[in-house]
C-alpha cells in the first residue's frame, strides 16, 4: 500500500488523478482513503500520508479496499472534532514520506485546541505528532506556579476538590435519607 | 470541545508529557492537585539530575541540584526555636515542631526517588559530625564524579564516603577544607578495594598512607604521603614499566631523606631539577645551581629578555672543568664551577670574568664563603649578581 508519490497531488482537486494502469510503470498508482470527524466532512487522504497513523495504516493494510470500496466507506472518527481532523490531516499531508525535523511550531497555540489535537493524535497513534505536542504541553507548564497551572488548565484545588466531594456526599446522603424517610412514610 | 483538563488526558501521554518536563517543572505538577501528585509518584519520572551538591555547615543543610541545563533547585534548611526552616530563592516556609535534619533527609530521598540515571558529579561539603544525615543516606547516591570537602578524620571520611555507590564511582576527590593543614587521615587501603572501577584518585592538603599497590589500576592519582620507603619505590618500579593504564601519578613526599640514598640503587643514576633547568650529572651539593632559571631564551623585540640555560651551553662541575684556564689556579679546591657561552645576540652584563677564560664562575662547597657564587679574577672576586646570573639581551642595562 505504500506510496512512492512525489507528493504534490496532496493538494490535487477532490476527483482522483486517474493514475495510467500500465504495468511498465515503476510507480505504483497512489491510493487514497476517506476519513470524516464528527462533522461529518469528508476529507480524501493518501495511503502514504496515512502511514503516520499506526490506527489507520493497521485498518486499510486488514482491509484491502479497492479505490470504489474506499470511496464508499469513509472512516468515521465521530470522537474527532472537524477541525481537529483537518489540522491531523494536513500535518499527515505536510509530513508525507518525509523524515520528521525535531520541532514542529505550528501546532495550535490555544490550550483548547491543543488538547482536542493530542486526544485525537494519541487516539490515531501519531507517534511523531504526539511527541510535538506533548512537549507543547511539557513547555507551557515550565516556569509556572501550581496557582498558574491549576487556573490554566482548570483543575480544581484539594480543598475545592474535597468541598465538592463532599457537597456530593452530603447530597448523596440526604437523597439517601430522604428516600429512607418516604420509604418509611410509605410504610406507614 | 473537551475541557482542556490536564487530568483528563490519557496516562501514556501525560507520562510523555512528564518525560519533557524538567525536574522543576515535575516538582511543581506534583503541588498541582492530588491525582496529579499521586500520579507522579506512582510513575516516577525520572529527574535526569547532572549535578548534585549537599553542604553541611554552621548547623545549615544546604541542597543544590541542576540538570543537563544548568536549571536546577536550590533549598536551605537550619534549625529554629520550636521547629525549622527551610528556604528556597522564592519562598521561606517555618515548619514548627520539625526537626530540620528529618525535613532534610525527606526532601533528599524524596529527589533521589525521581533520580534514575547516574549523576556526573556529586559534591559534599561536610563541616560537622551529624552522622545521622550521612547514615541516612547510605548508598544513596550514583555518581561517576565525587568530590569531598571535610576536616574530619579517617571514620567520618567512610561515613561520607558510604552514601556513594562505589561500583559506578570513577574520580575521587577528597579535599581538607582547613587547606595548607595537611592533616593525616591514615590508612585508605581498605575503602580503595571498594571502589573497583575507580579511574582517579586526589587528595589535597590531607595527607594518607597507602599500599601503592592498590592504586595500580588507576589512570590519575595525586597523593601526599608523609614518606615513602624502598619497598614503595620498587612497586612503582614495577608497575610503570609493565603497565599502561598509569597516565599521571604525582606523590608528594613529606620526607624524602631516609631513602635519597638508596634511590639510585633501584633507578640509577638521578637527573637533579632545579626549577625549570635540569642538569645532568649536577653533583656540587652546597652550592645551587647559579644560572637564572627564569630565562626564557632571546627575544630580538624584548631587552629584559635572556637566553635559556641550554642556550647558553651552562654546564657546572665539581672541581675544575676540564681544560681549566691555568691562571684559575686562586679557586678554592673542590669547589663547584660553572662554564657557559653566552649565544649571538645576548652578553653577561657585568664581565666579571673574561669572556672564553675557564671556569666562568665558581662557589666554595665549604669554609665561610661557602654557596656563593663569584666571577672575575683572584684579586678582586666579584658576587655574581642580577647583572651576571644569564646571558641577557644586547641592550639590557641595570636600573
Amino acid at each position: 500500500m505504500s506510496s512512492t508519490e512525489q507528493g504534490t497531488s496532496s493538494a490535487a482537486p477532490a476527483e482522483p488523478t486517474t493514475a495510467p494502469e500500465s504495468a511498465a510503470a515503476p510507480e505504483v498508482p497512489e491510493s487514497f482513503y476517506y476519513v470524516h470527524g464528527k462533522d461529518k466532512v469528508v476529507h480524501k487522504v493518501s495511503a502514504g500520508a496515512l502511514q503516520h497513523s499506526a490506527l489507520i495504516h493497521g485498518m486499510i493494510s486488514n482491509l484491502g479496499y479497492t479505490e470504489e470500496q474506499a470511496k464508499a466507506n469513509p472512516f468515521p472518527f465521530e470522537n474527532i472534532d472537524g477541525d481537529i481532523l483537518q489540522m491531523v490531516v494536513d500535518w499527515c499531508n505536510q509530513h508525507k514520506g518525509k523524515p520528521t525535523p525535531p520541532e514542529d511550531t505550528n501546532l495550535p497555540k490555544q490550550k483548547e485546541k491543543l488538547f482536542d489535537l493530542v486526544l485525537a493524535v494519541n487516539y490515531l497513534e501519531i507517534k511523531e505528532l504526539l511527541t510535538y505536542c506533548c512537549k507543547q504541553v511539557a513547555m507551557m507548564v515550565k516556569g509556572k506556579s501550581p496557582e498558574e497551572i491549576r487556573e490554566i488548565w482548570m483543575i480544581p484545588t484539594d480543598a475545592e476538590d474535597e468541598a465538592a466531594e463532599k457537597e456530593a456526599k452530603k447530597r448523596a446522603g440526604k437523597e439517601a435519607a430522604g428516600e429512607t424517610a418516604a420509604a418509611a412514610g410509605d410504610a406507614k | 470541545m473537551t475541557s482542556p483538563n490536564l487530568l483528563g488526558m490519557p496516562e501514556n501521554v501525560l507520562f510523555q508529557i512528564l518525560s519533557y518536563s524538567s525536574f522543576r517543572s515535575i516538582q511543581i505538577l506534583r503541588k498541582v492537585c492530588k491525582p496529579l501528585r499521586s500520579f507522579i509518584d506512582e510513575t516516577e519520572p525520572s529527574a535526569n539530575l547532572k549535578y548534585v551538591e549537599i553542604s553541611y555547615f554552621d548547623k545549615k543543610c544546604i541542597f543544590n541540584c541542576e540538570n543537563s541545563e544548568k536549571k536546577g533547585i536550590e533549598l536551605e534548611y537550619f534549625p529554629k526555636e520550636n521547629g525549622c526552616f527551610v528556604n528556597h530563592i522564592f519562598k521561606n516556609s517555618f515548619l514548627k515542631n520539625q526537626n530540620f535534619s528529618d525535613i532534610f533527609l525527606q526532601d533528599v530521598h524524596l529527589i533521589l526517588k525521581f533520580q534514575k540515571s547516574i549523576l556526573a558529579k556529586l559534591e559534599i561539603n561536610w563541616d560537622s559530625c551529624n552522622s545521622r544525615i550521612l547514615e541516612n543516606l547510605e548508598g544513596s547516591f550514583k555518581t561517576r564524579i565525587f568530590e569531598v570537602q571535610f576536616r574530619r578524620n579517617m571514620l567520618e571520611m567512610s561515613k561520607i564516603l558510604e552514601i556513594v555507590d562505589p561500583k559506578v564511582l570513577k574520580s575521587l576527590k577528597i579535599r581538607n577544607q582547613d587547606s595548607g593543614s595537611y592533616s593525616n587521615l591514615g590508612n585508605i587501603n581498605s575503602f580503595l578495594d571498594k571502589f573497583e572501577n575507580l579511574e582517579k584518585l586526589e587528595f589535597e592538603d590531607f595527607k594518607v598512607s597507602i599500599d601503592f599497590r592498590k592504586i595500580r589500576n588507576l589512570k590519575f592519582a595525586k597523593i601526599f604521603v608523609e614518606s615513602l620507603t624502598l619497598k614503595d619505590l620498587e612497586i612503582f618500579k614495577e608497575i610503570f614499566p609493565n603497565s599502561r593504564t598509569p597516565k599521571k601519578f604525582s606523590i608528594r613526599i613529606e620526607k624524602l631523606a631516609n631513602i635519597v640514598d638508596q634511590i639510585s640503587q633501584i633507578f640509577g643514576q638521578p637527573i637533579i631539577s632545579f626549577g625549570r633547568q635540569t642538569f645532568r650529572d649536577y653533583s656540587c651539593k652546597v652550592c645551587k645551581p647559579h644560572y637564572n632559571a627564569t630565562c626564557q631564551g632571546i627575544t630580538k623585540k624584548d631587552v629584559n629578555s635572556c637566553a635559556t640555560a641550554k642556550q647558553a651551553k651552562v654546564q657546572y662541575y665539581l672541581g675544575m672543568p676540564p681544560n681549566a684556564g691555568k691562571d684559575r689556579n686562586f679557586i678554592p679546591e673542590g669547589s663547584c664551577t660553572m662554564n657557559l657561552k653566552c649565544p649571538a645576540g645576548s652578553k653577561m652584563l657585568i664581565p666579571v670574568y673574561e669572556i672564553g677564560q675557564n671556569p666562568v664562575g665558581w662557589c666554595a662547597e665549604s669554609g665561610s664563603n661557602a654557596g656563593v657564587w663569584y666571577g672575575g679574577n683572584f684579586r678582586m672576586p666579584i658576587g655574581m649578581g642580577r647583572g651576571a646570573d644569564a646571558c641577557r639581551h644586547s641592550d639590557f642595562t641595570l636600573d
